[in-house]
């Protein structure tokens, strides 16, 4: 079993964003989240990536408790993360945003720069077809472009774990098709993925299992199949449908 | 703030920096005009006082106000080890470089892990408590009159000329090779998003306390060779003074470039030392002028002039 | 040490503090409204100062109404140093951190150029001492520190209540929503560091006559206020009146036990201690 969380919660003042979602992640999955707007899924990935802090609850990965640990360290322990909005470094080149994230510090405080970080941005950069832009400043590129450079950035630091934040939302339909066969081909590598979408196709047709997060907690959890049939999940997402339908 | 990008090689066409050297190193033979060999060392150490400040606060963008502390904190290093232990002045200036540099790490700690707002803060109190200190803890310090008699390199200007032009020329060339360096672009990203960096697995804290560090020791070490150059130490050194002569220069000439603070610091240098009729005006003038130039020209001459190797 | 002595610098500690808890309550402000590092706080004091000396010494005008014409001078010179300078350059800290510092130069030396680096005095306008129990005040110190008290008072519960109080509330919060509700940000911003330029120009029309004047005066009350307001906590009013207080009173102590520079010493103590323990301070909010 790769991640294990247990009872994670986060509060803010009155709200609870995150309560008590237990979950695993085994090794080579995919696993989908879904949820209607405000249910807690981006906080979840901010937990797990160590830029808030659970209120109560427990994180394992790879058999190590990993609760309380700094954001880049958990990096180190191989897992990467998306930002729903990207948060490229737009001043710098394409090649450079990845090679940037290259840099293991543990080697430079050594005085050695990693010998093989060119040659991993180099098949990074290819496996997202990135490598015609690589000079070009990553600002001047476009929605699309800005995504594949997000997820390029989180792929530098040899992931075993990636987290993906709503990457297909914004992406026009042959986008979302390429970017489904850039995340197959990810996963291929034998990296285990947890994406939170919207996108409903893109996200049923990846995943092999699906977690259903409403107003924090998790309600349901099964295959895509089992849970587009969950009455629960139905509800949630129908329901507030009918719910403004009946206000007029 | 418009920046680097990988697309230009080296800044500076690599004729001109070999001629602006040659002419450096061929001035004193041509002329025997003392006047312009102390304002060309003058230049040459503010060179290096700018370049340090602009790692810090211009590629890494934590924006240190209190640089001229660290410039002092050299200088006054040097003075008092000279007196006790009689050291060789090339070993004090660099302890005077490495107590600059660890009084810089404590104050990184404190707050580089901060938001940037309490570095700048820290900086300026950090500075204008050392001066105030130094002015007036006159059984220690000399008080306003400072410590006089510190030794020498040596008496001839020509050896203190070539000393701190190759002084000059190491730092930049160190400073040119971080800035060159996957660190350089680290101190860029981490600028520009220090959440995505950490995210992307860098130790932020680490490497802004490092940079930190780099930009004070090279202040200190040049403010060491600045007290044997002039025989004397004053609370000036660690003014405000100092530190907006800096910023000054680096932002007439280009920040975040190398040869932005170079270009400033030089011209700077020159009209201040030459305008000397003008003193009375200078601050006045300078403040006004950089005052509209972070306004209105915030990419400084650099930029204007070589318009294509920099956006 | 008698009780009276310590008694004495506690009741002078909190007087000194409550003047100062003017000016660093502007700093707050801005701080916290706009965000903004403002290096020419201190200026707006020494320009508020010598307006104060030029209207009541050179102009030789009625004092209230000096202090009314100070505070005036410097909020209509903040304005424009808010709409030209600040506006364009906040978005880059470097570019702003500079600029208020050439400000803050800029206006040393101006007023050097026409006044000289002469210390000069301000006779007092509210004569006399009053004495509680064996200890002195002077009546303009103590009016001085009063009538801070009142006007931050008053100045809070405006914010809390007032229409534009709420204004400056939903920018700090929220500058898109604000915009996006209708709130015209930039006004709102420039009112702000108006105001908190005002506060360090009454400051100024009351202390004056209290120190001696001279162009680098600026310089010790900037460092002081960040001190309050990081001790404070940055952005928060009530915290920074409170750490005013504290912080009058460490300055006396300590000025009284080891002499006057020091005390400066301890302004730095003080900051680098909050830093290590409470980055936050007192009730501040956001340090990340």
């Amino acid at each position: 079993m790769l991640l294990e969380t247990k009872d994670l919660t986060k509060g803010f003042k009155s709200l609870l964003a995150v309560n008590n979602v237990s979950f695993n992640l085994d090794r080579g999955e995919i696993l989908g989240v879904i949820g209607p707007n405000g249910a807690g899924k981006s906080t979840l990935i901010d937990l797990i990536s160590g830029f808030h802090m659970p209120t109560s609850g427990t994180i394992r990965f790879k058999e190590e408790e990993i609760t309380k640990l700094k954001p880049h360290l958990r990096v180190r322990k191989r897992i990467s993360r998306t930002f729903q909005i990207t948060r490229v470094f737009r001043k710098l080149s394409v090649w450079d945003n990845v090679s940037v994230a290259c840099a293991d510090t543990r080697e430079f405080e050594q005085g050695i720069f990693p010998a093989d970080s060119d040659k991993r941005a180099l098949e990074i950069l290819r496996l997202l077809d990135l490598l015609k832009l690589k000079d070009q400043r990553a600002g001047s590129l476009n929605h699309y472009g800005l995504r594949k450079v997000e997820i390029a950035k989180a792929l530098a630091t040899r992931p075993e774990l990636l987290l993906l934040d709503e990457p297909f939302s914004g992406l026009i339909l042959d986008e979302i098709n390429d970017l489904m066969g850039i995340i197959k081909r990810v996963h291929q590598m034998g990296i285990t993925i947890m994406i939170i979408e919207h996108v409903m196709r893109a996200l049923m047709n990846l995943s092999s299992r699906v977690i259903v997060l409403v107003y924090g907690e998790k309600i349901a959890e099964g295959t895509p199949t089992q849970v587009s049939m969950d009455e629960k999940v139905i509800n949630a997402y129908l329901g507030k449908e009918a719910k403004l339908f009946a206000r007029g | 703030m418009n920046v680097l990008t990988i697309k230009e090689k080296w800044g500076m066409s690599p004729l001109i920096l070999l001629c602006s050297l040659l002419l450096l190193i061929v001035v004193p033979f041509i002329t025997r005009d003392n006047f312009l060999l102390h304002v060309i060392i003058l230049a040459n150490v503010y060179v290096v006082l700018s370049a340090a400040w602009d790692i810090c606060s211009g590629y890494l963008g934590e924006v240190n106000l209190g640089h001229a502390a660290f410039f002092g904190l050299g200088a006054y290093t040097v003075a008092y080890f000279d007196q006790w232990f009689e050291l060789s002045p090339w070993i004090s200036t660099l302890i005077g470089g490495g107590v600059a540099c660890v009084f810089s790490l404590f104050i990184g700690f404190t707050s580089l892990t901060l938001k940037r707002d309490y570095f700048v803060i820290v900086t300026i109190a950090f500075a204008q408590i050392l001066w105030s200190i130094a002015s007036t803890w006159s059984s220690v310090t000399g008080g306003e009159e400072g410590i006089r008699h510190i030794s020498n390199f040596s008496s001839k200007v020509i050896f203190n000329y070539f000393f701190a032009l190759g002084l000059m020329v190491v730092c930049i060339a160190i400073l040119y090779a971080i800035v060159k360096s996957r660190l350089g672009r680290i101190l860029l990203a981490i600028h520009e998003d220090e959440y995505a960096s950490k995210a992307a697995g860098l130790n932020s804290s680490f490497y802004k306390i490092l940079t930190f560090g780099i930009s004070s020791f090279l202040a200190g070490l040049i403010g060491g060779f600045y007290a044997h150059y002039l025989g004397i130490v004053t609370p000036e050194s660690l003014s405000l003074g100092v530190t907006f002569n800096v910023m000054a220069m680096t932002f007439v000439g280009g920040s975040t470039t190398i040869f932005g603070p170079i270009i400033g610091a030089y011209i700077i240098t020159f009209l201040a030392q030459y305008l000397y009729f003008f003193m009375d005006y200078r601050l006045i003038t300078q403040s006004l002028a950089l005052l509209l130039i972070v306004v209105f020209f915030p990419g400084g001459l650099i930029r204007l002039i070589f318009k294509s190797a920099y956006r | 040490m008698e009780p009276l002595q310590i008694i004495e610098i506690f009741i002078s500690g909190i007087v000194v503090g409550g003047l100062y808890s003017f000016t660093a309550v502007g700093m707050t402000l801005i701080l916290g409204v706009m965000r903004v590092i403002n290096l020419a706080h201190g200026s707006f004091y020494m320009v508020g100062c010598f307006a104060t000396y030029f209207i009541l010494v050179q102009a030789k005008l009625n004092p209230i109404l000096g202090l009314f014409l100070t505070i005036l001078i410097v909020f209509i010179l903040a304005l424009f140093v808010e709409k030209l300078i600040v506006r364009n350059t906040k978005t880059d800290l470097m570019r702003v951190s500079v600029a208020t510092f050439s400000l803050a130069m800029l206006s040393e030396e101006a007023i050097r150029i026409k006044w000289g680096k002469v210390y000069r005095t301000i006779p007092t306008f509210i004569p006399g001492t009053t004495s509680y129990y064996g200890i002195t005040f002077d009546n303009q110190r103590l009016v001085a520190s009063i009538t801070a008290v009142l006007v931050i008072t008053g100045l809070v519960l405006y914010i809390k209540k007032g229409r534009f109080g709420r204004a400056i509330r939903m920018v700090q919060q929220d500058t898109e929503m604000a915009s996006l509700l209708g709130i015209n940000v930039d006004v709102v911003n420039i009112m702000v560091f108006g105001i908190g330029a005002a506060l360090a120009g009454a400051a100024a029309g009351l202390l004056a006559p209290l120190y001696m004047i001279y162009p680098s005066m600026g310089w010790p009350p900037l460092l002081k206020c960040f001190a309050i307001v990081i001790l404070g906590g940055m952005g928060s009013v009530g915290g920074t009146i409170f750490a005013s207080f504290i912080f009058g009173v460490v300055e006396v102590g300590t000025a009284f036990f080891y002499g006057s520079q020091w005390a400066y010493a301890a302004v730095f103590l003080i900051m680098i201690i909050i830093l290590l323990i409470r980055p936050k301070g007192i009730l501040g909010k956001d340090i990340f």
